[in-house]
């Protein structure tokens, strides 16, 4: 998620106001396999989400697929840069 | 009362290097090791050496015909996603069509076998360049059997 991003930074995330979601939103969810994960918000629909990482030189099985919204998706409040 | 849990941007190891060169190849050898076989049959009468040989020439297409199975289904699997799948949703067809050909090439000794399994990949490797925006020509490949192969129009230096 660079520059956005780095390794180290914290973010502050919620899912009390996932009616807010929208288009370009930081969102955090949960996956089985890879624990947490943090991406933006491509396209928005009742049912799911896409999503798209800032960091154009990579590619994830993530921004390939919907992700759906039956399951609790945190949106980022508050970035904090490690420096 | 407080845990800060630990997210990742999850990224598939981005090296985006694939090519199907690499198939046309093997299926090229398995044409061209279906041929040594049939020579060695034909011109020799079998003797310890002769049979050594034909086992290694048997050994060495079954492994080409492996390969072509291990790329194919790499390419299809890593490479192909729903961008390319929905302009191109004949290539599942095709996918299984070259699985199944390339298991023939390993159970039988069949040249037609490694002929039609090349043909499929030259309509596997013009989609595979299509998806990227690169022209594709028909040409004869240099060495034995000079069968057709398909190839990227690449940038001059």
């Amino acid at each position: 998620m660079q520059p956005t991003l780095v390794s180290g930074d914290y973010v502050l995330a919620t899912s009390i106001v996932n009616n807010f979601l929208k288009k370009n939103s930081l969102v955090v969810f949960f996956d089985n396999t890879h624990s947490y994960i943090i991406k933006r918000i491509k396209e928005i629909n009742k049912e799911n989400l896409f999503l798209k990482s800032d960091n154009l030189a990579t590619d994830s099985a993530f921004c390939q697929v919907p992700i759906t919204r039956n399951k609790p998706i945190f949106l980022v409040l508050f970035i904090f840069k490690k420096k | 009362m407080f845990k800060i849990n630990k997210v990742q941007a999850h990224c598939d190891i981005p090296c985006k290097v694939y090519d199907p060169s690499v198939i046309q190849y093997s299926a090229l050898s398995i044409v061209r090791f279906i041929d040594l076989m049939n020579e060695e049959i034909n011109d020799a009468e079998m003797n310890s050496s002769n049979i050594a040989q034909l086992s290694r020439l048997v050994t060495v297409k079954e492994q080409h015909a492996k390969e072509v199975k291990n790329e194919v289904s790499t390419i299809w699997g890593d490479y192909f996603k729903e961008p390319q799948i929905s302009k191109h949703p004949e290539i599942h067809q095709l996918v299984h069509e070259i699985m199944q050909l390339a298991s023939k090439c390993k159970q039988e000794t069949r040249r037609e076998n490694g002929v039609e399994l090349l043909k499929k990949i030259n309509k596997f490797t013009e989609i595979f360049w299509e998806t990227k925006g690169i022209q594709t020509e028909k040409k004869y490949a240099p060495y034995p059997p000079e069968l057709v192969i398909v190839c990227p129009i690449l940038k001059s230096v």
